[in-house]
């Protein structure tokens, strides 16, 4: 096992570097001029060139990555052209909204999806199973910042009891947990219910319930547990979404995360600052996969040891 | 029948929790001690300690003089001082400055307040006046602007007096002097900071002084006990940064913010009707003009320009969009700009449209585009004139495009057709006509020789009526060279809780709210 985690782990050095290429050419090609962002429409072409130059961007494509590589293995991220503040510093303070968000949303769409998934398999085409996929159709299908401002109205406007937007307390979370929440509940109810109607169909299940075991444990132990595989593959997946920041919820709830870090600092073409955050986006998403991984050889023994016997 | 009640039992405590949830500080707290303030003459007690304004995005920097947008300058007009402001009406009013003199062509000699201190205790003196000014002169976000201003000999006369170079003689220089570019800093902190730093712990003399900045989330003032003038009525002012125009309207109806600079056009009403909440509305220093490019072959014919113009329903067009918000543009600047005079705005006729089209060598129109940097009322307002521009043949493809590739095609003058938003903040028409003079990177590249010698004349005239008859006359020039079609002046729409009195409305969109007072 420690040895799987240990190649994988090399195979995401190979990873970043392709992420730090990738990123690094799609910013130098994309037209817009940092100088001409920051000193705005009254300055002098003198003023834009002498900031070019002071920023280096009018040096060639290789000695711009070399750059930027070489002082990324020393640790430095470089310096937001914007605030002037080391970018490591501005992510950093971001983080840990994106973070608590994301953790947040993933518990909101678990508690409301994996039930009613599993409800809606046990009683396929009942009432609760039609209940369910509609639910599942409306969160997928609503903009999520339609969604918000929805919330917001009835739950800030109308009936007062929540805030409609900042990060000062506890009950200022709850309506975006919710916005995520809801949405990528969706998903993980369609994928719960599919799992859960093919578990439900196997041999062991008809065994168990011959056995005489209740059906709440033939649900849970037996069906559910062998259902998790592709639940929690795209719980990861969803999660290392929601890691990424989400943009739509942090700006209309105003939310000091990394999404609308990253889209502030694209509109204003301050690149160390996209660079370090999709990097930090990059290493989340790995992390997250490797973590998924390691998850399944818990929920099934048999990977485990297909993994040991390779 | 028993789990019934239980039933019943847990929603009855759900709800009673739910009700103690409500009350969570929607709005800030009311202070428990309050505080005696001083205002309009007569004594009042203000009911809090604190006011909650929303700003629309995060500054990058406070420093007054490197930074280019609107939500800095609402922020830093608590912060600073400039040598002089100007009032309502447009006169200049002594602030840092107790008097002032032109004693020659190019030189206004300042005399200073003695009972200055900086946020960081020390006293202002000339040098830090004569620092600023040649900072302003420098630095390449206030250098454009300041470019008319001589820093280098700017000079102290004694510790309290300094003389303001121009390069030129410059009637606008304290209009200039006024704006936030123009703000006072602190001369030893600067330095002391460097330019990074400065922006983010800024030292001024205004009624605020910064407390805490949270990066992303909301800039903290405190009240700056040692202020020279009638201090701040409360101690707290919050900035909450918060994008969404229509989440700064709800917050501001459900009472998560006191106060809003600006009124989203499609919540106006709804604010302007709830009984809890003011709006006032006036006359802004924003003009919306739509550019045509002398580098695009289409416009180079003045009888096309005036044919795109003619099309236009421009009443029409502004009603529809931004309603109360805006009046149609008669001039090329705003109305609160100095030497402004009633032009238009432009009368629709659609059969002299296709008339001048038809002579100009298109009698079955033409196609072009129009791209800009995103802005959905423009989007709206060009969807509509999009459809009456077709009613006479000229097919018009609307492009709205991220502000850095459109300022980046405007440097490389391919904007065919674009457009200008502007606020001249320094209300002075020299700066209001800056994207008019040649070699301005713009979309409009007019490169015409008789503005630039007008605007020469203007900036140079110290006599009050010469310089308007100038302005009368280059107004006129630019309105029938057909260059631009002038769309609108926005107006400044401040909505706040109906608990806020003494509030003093400004044009700027920049108003000082240190001498807000709440009632109980």
């Amino acid at each position: 096992m420690a040895k799987y985690i240990l190649k994988r782990l090399l195979s995401m050095v190979v990873v970043f570097f392709g992420v730090s290429v990738l990123i690094f050419t799609l910013l130098y090609f994309t037209p817009g001029d940092p100088a001409r962002m920051i000193l705005g429409d009254e300055a002098t072409e003198e003023q834009i060139l002498k900031l070019q130059d002071e920023l280096g961007l009018n040096d060639s494509y290789i000695e711009q990555y070399g750059r930027f590589i070489g002082n990324a293995l020393k640790g430095d991220l470089g310096v937001s052209y914007v605030t002037g503040r080391p970018v490591t510093q501005d992510i950093l303070s971001r983080f840990p909204t994106t973070i608590k968000l994301a953790l947040l949303s993933t518990l909101v769409a678990v508690i409301i999806a994996i039930p009613l998934g599993v409800l809606s398999a046990i009683y396929q085409n009942k009432l609760i199973d039609n209940l369910s996929r509609i639910i599942g159709l409306f969160g997928v299908s609503m903009p999520q910042f339609w969604q918000a401002i929805l919330l917001i109205i009835l739950f800030s406007l109308q009936l007062r009891w929540l805030p409609a937007s900042g990060s000062y307390g506890w009950q200022y979370w709850i309506l975006p947990s919710f916005t995520i929440g809801i949405h990528m509940a969706s998903t993980i109810l369609r994928i719960t219910r599919a799992s859960m109607l093919d578990t439900l169909k196997n041999d062991y299940i008809m065994t168990a319930r011959a056995k005489g075991t209740k059906e709440f444990w033939v649900i849970t132990r037996h069906a559910l547990k062998n259902a998790l595989i592709p639940i929690v593959t795209v719980l990861g997946l969803r999660f290392g979404n929601a890691l990424s920041g989400s943009v739509i919820a942090e700006s209309i709830f105003a939310l000091p995360g990394l999404g609308k870090l990253i889209v502030d600092a694209i509109k204003a073409r301050d690149y160390p600052v996209v660079q370090a955050s999709v990097f930090l986006i990059s290493i989340s998403y790995c992390v997250i996969n490797l973590a998924v991984d390691i998850l399944y050889t818990y929920i099934n023994p048999q990977i485990k040891e297909q993994l040991r016997r390779k | 029948m028993k789990k019934l009640k239980i039933l019943a039992l847990i929603l009855a405590a759900t709800t009673v929790l739910t009700a103690c949830s409500s009350t969570q500080p929607q709005k800030s707290e009311a202070s428990s001690s309050g505080s005696e303030v001083s205002a309009t003459s007569t004594v009042t007690k203000n009911a809090r300690d604190q006011l909650v304004v929303a700003i629309a995005n995060e500054p990058g920097s406070l420093d007054p003089q490197n930074v280019g947008v609107v939500s800095a300058y609402q922020v830093q007009e608590q912060m600073f001082n400039t040598l002089v402001e100007r009032d309502e009406e447009g006169n200049f009013l002594p602030s840092l400055a107790e008097s002032w003199e032109q004693i020659d062509d190019t030189t206004i000699r300042f005399k200073l307040r003695q009972d200055v201190l900086f946020h960081n205790g020390e006293k202002m003196t000339a040098e830090d006046v004569r620092y600023s000014i040649q900072r302003a002169t420098e630095i390449p976000l206030s250098a454009s602007i300041f470019k008319g201003f001589d820093g280098e000999a700017t000079a102290v006369v004694d510790d309290y007096t300094v003389d303001v170079k121009t390069k030129e003689p410059f009637a606008g220089a304290l209009s200039y002097l006024a704006t936030t570019r123009g703000s006072i800093v602190s001369k030893k902190a600067a330095e002391e900071k460097g330019l990074d730093g400065f922006g983010l712990e800024p030292i001024g003399t205004g009624p605020f002084k910064l407390s805490k900045w949270e990066s992303g989330d909301r800039i903290i003032l405190e009240k700056f006990d040692d202020y020279w003038g009638d201090k701040a009525t409360y101690k707290t002012l919050i900035a909450r940064i918060i994008p969404d125009a229509s989440v700064r309207s709800m917050e501001l109806e459900s009472g998560g913010v006191d106060f809003l600079f600006d009124t989203n056009p499609a919540d106006y009403d709804r604010i302007k009707n709830n009984p809890n909440l003011v709006t006032e509305v006036g006359t802004s220093f924003t003009h919306e003009l739509w550019l045509l490019s002398m580098t695009a072959e289409e416009f180079s014919d003045i009888k096309v320009r005036k044919a795109m113009s003619l099309a236009l329903d421009i009443p029409a067009i502004v009603k529809t969009v931004w309603g109360e918000l805006g009046v149609p543009a008669d001039s090329v600047f705003s109305d609160k700009v100095y030497g402004h005079v009633s032009i238009g705005p432009i009368k629709q006729d659609v059969e002299e449209a296709k008339k001048l089209l038809a002579e100009a060598g298109y009698p079955n129109g033409f196609s072009t585009e129009i791209t800009f940097g995103e802005s959905a009322v423009t989007q709206a307002a060009l969807e509509i004139a999009q459809q009456m521009w077709a009613a006479v043949g000229i097919n018009v493809t609307i492009t709205p495009l991220d502000q850095a590739t459109y300022k980046d095609n405007n440097a490389a003058g391919i904007t065919r057709f674009g457009r200008s938003n502007f606020t001249t903040s320094t209300g002075d028409p020299d700066h209001a006509l800056a994207n008019w003079q040649s070699g301005y990177k713009g979309a409009l590249n007019a490169n015409d020789a008789h503005i630039d010698e007008l605007m020469a004349k203007g900036r140079a005239e110290s006599d009050d009526a010469k310089r308007k008859e100038i302005y009368k006359e280059l107004q006129e020039y630019c309105w029938n060279s057909y260059y631009s079609i002038p769309v609108v002046f926005s107006k400044v729409s401040y909505a706040y809780t109906n608990k806020i009195t003494n509030f003093e409305f400004a044009s700027t969109q920049q108003p000082n709210l240190s001498q807000i007072i709440f009632s109980e």
